[in-house]
């Protein structure tokens, strides 16, 4: 009841930044990342427990985009030139050039080893089919279908390979699922694909969307957890989900990850509160909006000891503690 | 002017790095450049240089590809709609929203009170296009209908009022930029597809804006069909329309249905896929247009589908590239731009 989890992302520690951008310039190996990934992955799950968080992420340190991490990891995907997806951001959109396959798991040995870490859950974290392809250029597929299925059958066998590591919560994130209203159905089918036979819990994340557009369908998205974006929107979407009552597990975002601001923990006691007015607390995680790596460490690190001390508090004040 | 049947043209903004070896310097990369701006490691004088050695370029690369008519490739908007929020009384900058169906994300201003013109948003980025190149100019504005449906408001209650006073904003531009000595603009309407229901109000709102108002203009629709609205786009007094004719392709029979006294723009080659459309495809669509009568219209210009910025630099080039090959096959012809 009212677990605290993030998103996925975390900011880059300065060091790793710069091994990364060595790397780019072709001044560094590939290789040499890994050991400065881990330093990193370590700081972000000791944090996570000094914080008090209930659900951890592995903060995705050895990834830059969510989309690209994975196109570069499969067979049939190519990476093209940079294109901007929010002010002064960009990224390598992945290309579709021949026919996807899996060579090899691409986060299992990441997740065994963070999990060994901690005593804590760290959830598994993919990008869902829909998203993928949606996210990426095709230049090989007849239809947007046939990629989406493809991906949905590449992320199955991660998924399965992430529960036989004994992971027991799965992260699929579908931020673009709210994209085409028209699509609901595929992206649907797609992750019907992906959780088929999966007995962990898995998660979704979908965000910066129309959600109006998308409910109530968007129920029918064959995951336990929904994880959706509040704070960015001051909650104006939280009325959406009152009728029909929303009858899935809910993680509410109630940090927002574009703001340098740090809420109060007043603020994010309101956010929790007034989400307890639509979905009941039994129904109810507690998140930020989206990845928190857009922000400095310093920053995140503060966002989220407001949002676990914050929905301490709402706990205790209502006798869930 | 143009003297061939058909003109290229580039709608929506650019992509912003450019990606070849002659412009590889930190001084063409805007990228970098506002990183450092934020920084405060170079001054906003500096910052500006970089902005226009990149306008510049795409000024370059447009008439290197054989677009007559050029644009700046608005490299100074991140979106079609904040540039006028932050420029004008009534908006707030809010919250982050998705871009139609790209993965692309602007901050969707909230319209807090009474929506006024106040110094033109883009009068300054007119002339410094002007003073970039000889060629004629297609400077471009948020629409009147799009300005109000971009922005969530918190003030009129969705009244008339709202699209009475977003088209008198949107008029004090294409005043300013009239005033300034530019012959078209292009209006940006990507919600008059999306909100069929609204088409009477969209087209009275733009109506309220363009018309008598001395400058041509150029309305685009993007991303969706005009079937919904295509009983009433004829009534928009615009001296042209245009349309994505790839992700609606019915598009491409619609706009031929105009009045013969009306430009067309027609987006032909999709501006959101590297999959490169076959020169001989793109002849044929052009052999349509003349075999419709392309050579009565006033203008026919071959557009991207939409913004060429939401491809990388290099698929980009190749896409107009495409268009202006194509295009020149065409020349000579016997139509100026008379409208």
């Amino acid at each position: 009841m009212l677990e605290t989890t993030s998103v996925g992302s975390f900011p880059k520690p300065d060091y790793l930044v710069r091994a990364r951008n060595a790397v780019s310039k072709g001044e560094a190996s590939p290789e040499s990342l890994r050991p400065l990934e881990e330093q990193a992955t370590r700081e972000w799950i000791r944090i996570q427990e000094d914080l008090g968080v209930d659900i951890l992420v592995h903060g995705e340190m050895e990834r830059g985009d969510m989309t690209t991490f994975f196109a570069e990891q499969l067979d049939g995907y190519g990476v093209s030139g940079l294109v901007r997806s929010y002010g002064n951001r960009y990224y390598r959109k992945p290309i579709i050039q021949e026919r996807l396959a899996r060579p090899h798991a691409m986060t299992v040995d990441f997740y065994r080893w963070t999990q060994s870490l901690t005593a804590r859950p760290v959830k598994g974290m993919l990008t869902g089919p829909y998203t993928m392809c949606d996210w990426s250029f095709d230049e090989f597929y007849a239809s947007r279908r046939d990629a989406v299925l493809a991906l949905a059958e590449i992320v199955h066998q991660e998924v399965r390979d992430l529960e036989e590591a004994g992971a027991r919560y799965i992260q699929i994130d579908e931020p673009a699922i709210s994209t085409r209203p028209a699509e609901i159905d595929l992206a649907i089918e797609a992750m019907g694909i992906v959780t088929d036979g999966i007995r962990a819990t898995t998660i979704s994340h979908i965000c910066y969307g129309d959600f109006a557009r998308i409910y109530p369908r968007i129920l029918d998205l064959p995951v336990d957890v929904l994880d959706l974006e509040f704070a960015n929107s001051q909650f104006a979407n939280l009325e959406i989900f009152r009728r029909p009552k929303f009858t899935r597990k809910i993680s509410v975002g109630v940090i927002d990850v574009h703001s340098h601001r740090v809420e109060s923990v007043r603020e994010v006691k309101d956010a929790i509160k007034r989400a307890l007015t639509v979905f009941d607390p039994e129904q109810v995680w507690i998140d930020p909006d989206c990845g928190l790596k857009t922000r400095t460490v310093p920053e995140a690190i503060d966002k989220l000891r407001v949002m676990v001390e914050a929905t301490r508090e709402v706990k205790r004040e209502l006798g869930l503690a | 002017m143009s003297e061939r049947l058909f003109a290229p043209l580039l709608v929506g903004n650019q992509p912003k790095i450019f990606d070849d070896r002659r412009r590889a310097g930190a001084e063409f990369n805007l990228r970098l450049a506002r990183n450092r701006l934020d920084k405060g490691a170079i001054t906003p004088a500096e910052f500006e240089q970089v902005v226009e050695r990149t306008i510049k370029g795409v000024v370059d690369d447009q008439i290197a590809c054989g677009f007559g008519r050029v644009t700046d490739g608005r490299i100074r908007w991140d979106d079609p709609v904040t540039p006028f929020a932050a420029a004008h009384d009534g908006f707030a900058i809010g919250g982050l929203i998705r871009f139609f169906d790209n993965n692309v994300y602007y901050r969707r201003p909230t319209i807090s009170g009474p929506v006024r013109f106040v110094r033109s948003a883009v009068i300054d980025d007119f002339r410094l296009l002007r003073r970039l190149s000889d060629h004629p100019v297609m400077p471009s504005v948020c629409g009147p209908y799009s300005l109000a449906r971009f922005c969530i408001d918190e003030n009129y209650g969705g009244r008339k009022a709202l699209y009475d006073d977003c088209a008198r904003l949107v008029r004090g531009e294409l005043e300013a930029l009239a005033a300034a000595g530019a012959d078209w603009v292009q209006l940006d309407e990507p919600f008059l597809s999306v909100h069929p229901e609204d088409a009477g109000v969209a087209v009275d709102a733009i109506n309220a804006a363009i018309s008598g108002v001395g400058v041509k203009t150029f309305v685009f629709t993007y991303f969706g069909s005009l079937a919904p609205v295509a009983e009433r786009i004829w009534d928009i007094n615009a001296q042209a329309l245009g349309a994505d004719c790839v992700t609606a392709p019915e598009n491409f029979d619609i706009l031929q249905r105009g009045p013969r006294t009306l430009g067309r723009a027609f987006g032909l080659v999709d501006a959101r896929s590297t999959r490169m459309e076959s020169p001989d495809w793109l002849q044929q669509r052009l052999d349509t247009l003349a075999d419709a009568g392309a050579a009565h219209w006033p203008v026919c210009w071959i557009t991207p589908s939409a913004a060429l910025e939401f491809l990388p630099y290099k698929n980009a080039i190749a896409k107009m590239r495409l268009i202006g090959e194509a295009v020149a096959q065409f020349a000579p012809a016997r139509i100026e731009e008379t409208v």
